[in-house]
């Protein structure tokens, strides 16, 4: 199956990437393992379905596409959940960096001018 | 009694210069403007009768309110007044809705433009400020007769206690939850809003409650 091929360069690529990423410090080991581990799993379940049929049935779901269907779903939503919190902080950090320099262009007015005025 | 008039204003080259003329004709001397990111003349035109202070990105209303109060802080204020750059509030009001501070009465006064006949439309006094009244009650507990009302004044105590997280519009609910939070004494005051053709419009609205309630997960 040509899909199989596709996938097993497609997980190669990015764990290159997640390789490339962490050796020059752009992320750190925690995720980069979770990354990993994330990936082989998809490539794990694209070379042998039936473990996906396998943990489904252990699970108490019918079928394997199932189970990868739901996993992906509560995947895709934390994901979504940790972006949305990473931005909110980011956004706070702009905030904050965007205050410190106008109450120091501020602090010096206040040399320039009366500061009681 | 020393009290600060912080103005955030994001392009209000227009009207930023009438209303820091109304605030000095009033008597008010110590006046801080905050250029949130305008693209316009509203520093140039601010500065020849107030401090300003730059955003040099808009980060917002609340954002604005936040660093006009610490500037305010550091400067001394006892007593320090919220106040919209677009005309909306009235120059002339400000002693009303700083006389329950400087009298020890109140930490926090609230502007309210329901507690005298208003020229709110009644679609955005039914549809937007009603519910959303009803909200807010329900999320803290405080009778109020209005909602994302910007014309305000804190007391020292007040303002070193309130801390604005929101840096958008819903910093008007959030304040109301600080005031709630640290059981500050605050009263209403009746207040003149002008209408413009601009303003929250109901999507808006949903808007500061989605960003209330987001930032109450992630909190």
């Amino acid at each position: 199956m040509w899909i199989r091929g596709f996938i097993t360069i497609f997980v190669a690529f990015v764990w290159w990437r997640l390789l490339f990423n962490f050796r020059s410090h752009r992320t750190t080991l925690g995720p980069t393992i979770v990354w990993f581990i994330l990936w082989l799993s998809i490539l794990a379940v694209f070379w042998s379905p039936e473990i996906a049929s396998r943990l489904a049935s252990a699970a108490g779901i019918g079928r394997g596409a199932d189970l990868i269907l739901y996993v992906s779903v509560i995947v895709l939503v934390y994901l979504a959940y940790r972006t949305y919190a990473r931005i909110e902080k980011i956004e706070r950090d702009i905030t904050a960096v965007t205050r410190e320099l106008a109450l120091y262009e501020g602090r010096k007015q206040d040399h320039r001018t009366d500061p009681d005025r | 009694m020393k009290t600060v008039i912080v103005i955030p204003a994001h392009n209000e080259a227009r009207n930023i210069e009438a209303t820091l003329r109304s605030l000095r004709k009033a008597g008010y001397a110590h006046i801080v403007v905050i250029d949130d990111g305008s693209e316009d003349a509203t520093s140039l035109t601010a500065r020849r009768s107030a401090i300003v202070l730059h955003h040099a990105i808009n980060r917002g209303m609340g954002a604005a309110l936040e660093t006009g109060t610490a500037w305010a802080l550091a400067h001394g204020a006892e007593c320090i007044v919220h106040f919209d750059a677009d005309g909306q509030h009235r120059a002339d009001e400000v002693s009303r809705v700083i006389a329950p501070i400087l009298a020890h009465k109140a930490d926090v006064v609230l502007g309210s433009r329901y507690l005298q006949p208003s020229q709110t439309p009644w679609t955005k006094k039914y549809l937007l400020h009603m519910p959303a009244l009803a909200l807010q009650t329900i999320l803290t507990g405080m009778h109020l007769t209005d909602v994302h009302n910007g014309f305000r004044a804190l007391s020292r105590r007040a303002a070193q206690l309130i801390r604005i997280r929101q840096d958008r519009m819903a910093h008007a609910s959030e304040i109301i939850s600080e005031i709630q939070h640290h059981r500050l004494r605050y009263v209403e005051v009746p207040v003149t809003i002008a209408y413009h053709e601009y303003g929250q419009g109901f999507a808006a609205g949903l808007k500061i409650y989605g960003d209330l309630i987001l930032k109450k997960i992630l909190k």
